[in-house]
């Protein structure tokens, strides 16, 4: 019973480890502005700036971009 | 937990990914080059945005142009450009309540003065009156000036008066005593940051190199980056990777140091000059997890090494200085630095001090999820960071993009954020620390931070969209997770509110005219770079955007009439029934104008032109004349210029020759209240009529424009005038009319490129009334009747305009206007040569 | 033991090579022109050469594809070339709207079901197929990039000259 459920638990973990298949054709809804990672570049790079004026967290993001002497 | 289970709980197609993974890989025949990743068409941003905190704290307006330029098909160009303009008052300390506002009196008087204790030196003699809290501190120093007037036999300073000021000050901080912060007033700065790069797209892989610069008065930085995104074979995973080089170089600006603040005299601690260096690096993984559901994590990993410190913000350390110490420091003439390696600001208080070095990580998801019933997508965030200051924060922030009928997308947003504090945080310090760092920095301490906001947008066929928002934020001591928070005495709260104009060439509605169909040649002969107004566009729904650039660097004479004139006549004359003292030196102009045309018909075109100025005028003092500081150091005057509407009226037009009418007005969106002391207070000394934003009047604009081409040749010429509509502006003054002539001839070399000279003449009135607050009166520009006059110009100039391919409908032309002939009005400080360079893209 | 060897046999099958479409027939596929229920017969095309292509609006390569499609359409018409452009948006409407503004000259299709692509196998949006005018597949093209013109144009020209 306990391989069983082992054995179980592989398939399963390789089922979910390919990730949900989606086929090239249905990648419509993923395609949408609003499904992008970063739907507002502009806005997010401001809103970016001003919370690591203010807070001491800085980066995660992921964009590039130079310091500034905020006081 | 069986086979079945596992299926069913992962609703999928089978095998698609895996099927594509291996063929891929085997390269059967028959099956082409992998797809690609698709290139973008060119794109534009141009946007605005206004933040400003709670209690007339940090204001700072930000503008911001973007683009994405496809230059081949695998390759493009991206820029971006953004000033900020930042004034307002920021907190440089904290103390414990009862060491600060101590009331002082006048003797003989009610008026009540509030007094830090540490910002005053001898706070307790002379004329003032002290009240309870600080009667223990004036007989201490009572007691200790006695015994500087005659000091006891063999006595020292150690001893009774020690404890004695122990006392005094263990007195002065009750435990669990309220926290309050002292502010500076930051006089308007401006940054600025251009960002230039390129991407170039491989079958599968997209590289990424980008630099750029930060820069203003006090911190200049320069960075670079490199990126790879790589889309795996089944196309549903995407990994990333990412480095970041940057450079810092800090220094002080005098201007708000913190000196004028406390009171010490003869430091001599050297000018600061440091630099700092990061190296950034990330990694990701996106993952198409279904039809409606995407998954990005990512982490990120930074070191920083130098100057890592805040130059302004001070901290009060008890302890630091023994009361002996501050005995030798004003008795025995010791010198700073023999007694502690900290900065001295005042009476225990010293600049901030933080590591060298700071290590930082960070740990995010990004979870995209579409909903199709309600046509919207919700997207969550969450980051964990971590470093080695001891901070650590979590941040939460969801948006939910809601689509409407006719383009629109209305997206409320909210967001949560918790740090905890720096090792070497506190409020203030009751005992020197070990390591010797200190900051009472609000931002390094601990608390939370809720925002909420929404932002609209609507996007328009023509492939632009407009969109605006506001975001509301509250930092908060009470709102941190966990214990430990800060308190609330640093609470504030700030608002950001945004609009911007976006155009998306790749849109459906625009897409087709990239390669083919592009039937909207530049027509018509290209323009001086310098002439306004004189370009009509001839197709109902036409549209165009345009950037001018136009900038002056003056560092010549003064001048009276036609002649060069000396310091002494300037001195007796310029200023009225005053004598002047100073003169202009030197002054730049840059002046940035975007341009957004449309045509709703074939005879009638609408322009918008924002602007943004940026200038500097430096003074220099008369020969003989009195001491003054007024104009020490300059003056600069950044932000946003008076906005021009303009409607284009077609009159007349044949084979070579073409006749319009404008009817133009320019709106006072400039601020003309730019204080000599850079405050932008209500009661400041105002700048000189020369150096303000605008004209702070609605201006009428009209003007007539011919032009003519046969072949290779093109000509033309153009009458227009300013004509103020208002007798005086809100400040008590109005800038004289003006009116200008300017005929212009040129030649085409190649297709390409062309060349135009022209001759300017133009007459401006001198300034009407006067500024009804006071400015310095001690300069020639500060009187109106030194203004205006009659002026001619030449300009010299290229065009580059390309009719077909790649970059059809886009226009660059470069001028150089050189003053000739010139007939002030009064003493004025002379005019040189300014360039300007337009480019214009039609579509 | 036997469980396992199940298990690996299962996930195994998944390496296995499908029947792949080179040098087969057109498959059948429910794709029906706008306003009729009745399917596209790809066999009442055989004597000519086709291009099938798979395209939606959300995907920017295929619609960047679609001028070049049509303008090589209209010049091969005569030599016996035509275009079947299958649509796979999941919602009709948004392909209509958008042939409104940029109509093709070429027969468009519409599957909102998914049934065509899956059966042609399509592994990349957009995809082209080369038919020859026996009805067989004879290559397949992924994706679309405008230096691939020259290369779809040699193609056609080629399978053209065959008889």
């Amino acid at each position: 019973m306990n391989i069983l459920y082992f054995r179980s638990f592989i398939v399963f973990l390789f089922f979910s480890l390919q990730g949900c298949s989606v086929a090239p054709w249905e990648r419509g809804n993923l395609a949408k502005k609003n499904m992008a990672i970063t739907v507002n570049s502009g806005l997010s790079a401001l809103r970016d700036h001003a919370f690591t004026s203010k807070e001491a967290s800085q980066g995660g993001y992921g964009g590039a971009g130079g310091g500034c002497g905020c006081n | 937990m069986g086979l079945g289970v596992a299926v069913a709980v992962i609703k999928c197609k089978q095998n698609q990914a895996l099927l594509a993974l291996t063929t891929a890989a085997l390269s059967l025949p028959g099956l082409d080059a992998k797809a690609a990743i698709p290139v973008s068409e060119a794109k534009a941003n141009f946007q605005y945005g206004h933040y400003q905190e709670s209690d007339n704290r940090m204001k700072v307006q930000i503008y911001h142009a973007d683009m994405v330029l496809p230059l081949a098909d695998r390759f493009e160009l991206t820029f971006s450009i953004d000033q900020d303009t930042y004034s307002g008052a920021t907190p440089i300390f904290s103390l414990p309540d009862t060491m600060k506002n101590q009331p002082k009196r006048k003797k003989g008087t009610a008026i009540f003065i509030p007094t830090d204790i540490v910002t005053s030196a001898s706070p307790v003699v002379g004329t003032f009156e002290v009240t309870s809290a600080m009667q223990a501190y004036k007989i201490f120093e009572d007691t200790r000036a006695a015994y500087i007037a005659s000091p006891p036999p063999g006595a020292t300073f150690a001893g009774s008066f020690i404890t004695g000021y122990s006392a005094v000050i263990n007195k002065m901080v009750p435990t669990g005593d309220k926290v309050s912060q002292t502010f500076e007033p930051h006089p308007q700065e401006t940054r600025n940051m251009p960002i230039l790069g390129f991407n170039y797209y491989f079958d599968d892989v997209m590289l990424s190199l980008s630099g750029g610069i930060s820069d203003e008065p006090d911190f200049k930085s320069s960075f670079g980056s490199l990126n790879l995104n790589w889309e795996l074979p089944n196309k549903l995973t995407t990994i990333n990777f990412g480095y970041t080089l940057t450079g810092n170089n800090i220094s002080r600006a005098v201007n708000h140091s913190g000196e004028e603040h406390v009171h010490i005299e003869d430091q001599d601690y050297p000018e600061l000059d440091e630099q700092s260096l990061f190296h950034g690096f990330n990694w990701g993984v996106s993952q198409v997890l279904g039809k409606n559901t995407l998954l990005q994590l990512n982490s990120g990993y930074t070191r920083q090494a130098g100057y890592l410190t805040n130059p302004y913000k001070l901290v009060y350390v008890r302890g630091e200085i023994t009361a002996e110490e501050y005995h030798d420091l004003s008795e025995k003439n010791k010198i700073f630095q023999e007694v502690t390696d900290l900065e001295i600001m005042g009476i225990e208080l010293f600049r901030e001090v933080r590591p060298r070095e700071r290590n930082q990580w960070t740990f995010s998801s990004q979870l995209r999820q579409y909903i199709p019933a309600a046509d919207a997508s919700v997207h969550f965030d969450y980051r964990y960071y971590n470093d080695d200051w001891g901070i650590d924060s979590h941040t939460f922030e969801a948006t939910w993009y809601q689509s409407a009928p006719g383009g629109i997308t209305i997206a409320p947003n909210v967001r949560y954020y918790s740090q905890s504090q720096a090792d070497f945080y506190a409020p203030y310090f009751l005992a020197p620390r070990a390591d010797g760092m200190y900051s009472s920095d609000y931002r390094l301490s601990g608390y939370g931070a809720l925002s909420g906001g929404v932002t609209f947008s609507k996007e328009f066929t023509k492939g632009f969209s407009l969109e605006a928002g506001f975001e509301y934020y509250t930092h908060q001591g009470g709102l941190k997770l966990g214990s430990d928070s800060a308190g609330d005495f640093a609470d504030y709260s700030s608002y950001l509110a945004h609009g911007a104009l976006k155009i998306d060439l790749s849109n459906p509605g625009r897409l087709l005219s990239g390669h083919q169909g592009h039937h909207h040649g530049h027509h018509g002969a290209p323009l001086p770079a310098g002439v306004m107004f004189g370009h009509m566009m001839e197709n109902a729904g036409d549209m165009m955007i345009g950037y001018k650039y136009m900038m002056s660097d003056r560092d010549g004479d003064m001048r009276f009439g036609t002649d060069r004139v000396s310091d002494q006549a300037i001195s007796d004359n310029a200023c009225g029934s005053v004598k002047c003292t100073f003169k202009p030196d030197a002054m730049v102009m840059h002046m940035h104008m975007f341009n957004f045309m449309y045509a709703p018909t074939d005879w009638l075109n609408l322009m918008l032109m924002p602007q943004i100025i940026n200038m500097e005028m430096v003074m220099e003092p008369l020969k003989g004349a009195a001491e003054d500081d007024s104009h020490e150091g300059g003056h600069i005057s950044d932000g946003l210029g008076d906005t021009l509407m303009v409607a284009l009226f077609k009159l007349f037009k044949t084979t070579g020759h073409k006749l319009h009418l404008g009817v133009g007005f320019s709106a006072p969106t400039a601020n003309i209240n730019a204080t000599l002391d850079g405050t932008g207070l209500a009661d400041s000394e105002r700048q000189s009529y020369a150096m303000q934003l605008g004209s702070g009047t609605w201006d009428f604009k009209p003007s007539l424009t011919y032009t003519g081409n046969a072949k290779d040749w093109m000509w033309g010429a153009q009458v227009s005038a300013t004509k103020r509509m208002q007798s005086r502006n809100k400040e008590g003054y109005a800038l004289g009319d003006e009116i200008q002539g300017t005929v212009w001839g040129g030649y085409s070399f190649l297709p390409w490129l062309s060349g135009v000279v022209r001759g300017i003449y133009s007459v401006q009135g001198s300034v009407r009334g006067e500024s009804i607050i006071a400015n310095s009166q001690s300069a020639p520009n500060e009187f109106p009747e030194n203004y205006g006059g009659q002026f001619f110009d030449i300009g010299t100039g290229l065009s580059v305009s390309s009719p077909s391919g790649e970059f059809s409908g886009h226009s660059l032309s470069v001028e150089w206007v050189q003053p000739v002939v010139h007939d002030y009005k009064g003493y004025q400080f002379e005019r040189e040569g300014t360039l300007s360079v337009n480019w214009g893209f039609a579509f | 033991m036997k469980k396992l060897l199940l298990i690996i046999l299962l996930f195994l099958t998944n390496f296995l090579v499908k029947a792949d479409l080179i040098d087969q027939a057109v498959p059948f596929c429910p794709a029906k022109m706008n306003g009729t229920t009745q399917n596209i017969d790809f066999n009442s095309y055989k004597g000519k050469v086709v291009l099938i292509d798979f395209w939606a609006t959300w995907c920017p390569p295929c619609k960047q594809s679609m001028p070049f499609l049509n303008a090589l359409r209209n010049e091969l018409l005569t030599q016996g070339f035509e275009i079947i452009a299958i649509n796979v948006d999941e919602d009709k409407q948004q392909a209509l709207r958008f042939l409104q503004s940029y109509p093709v000259d070429y027969q468009v299709v519409y599957d909102e079901t998914g049934e065509c692509p899956q059966r042609f196998e399509v592994e990349a949006m957009p995809s082209s197929y080369f038919v020859d005018r026996k009805g067989q597949i004879r290559s397949i093209h992924l994706g679309y990039r405008s230096s691939d013109q020259q290369y779809i144009r040699e193609k056609i020209t080629k399978l053209l000259s065959e008889k």
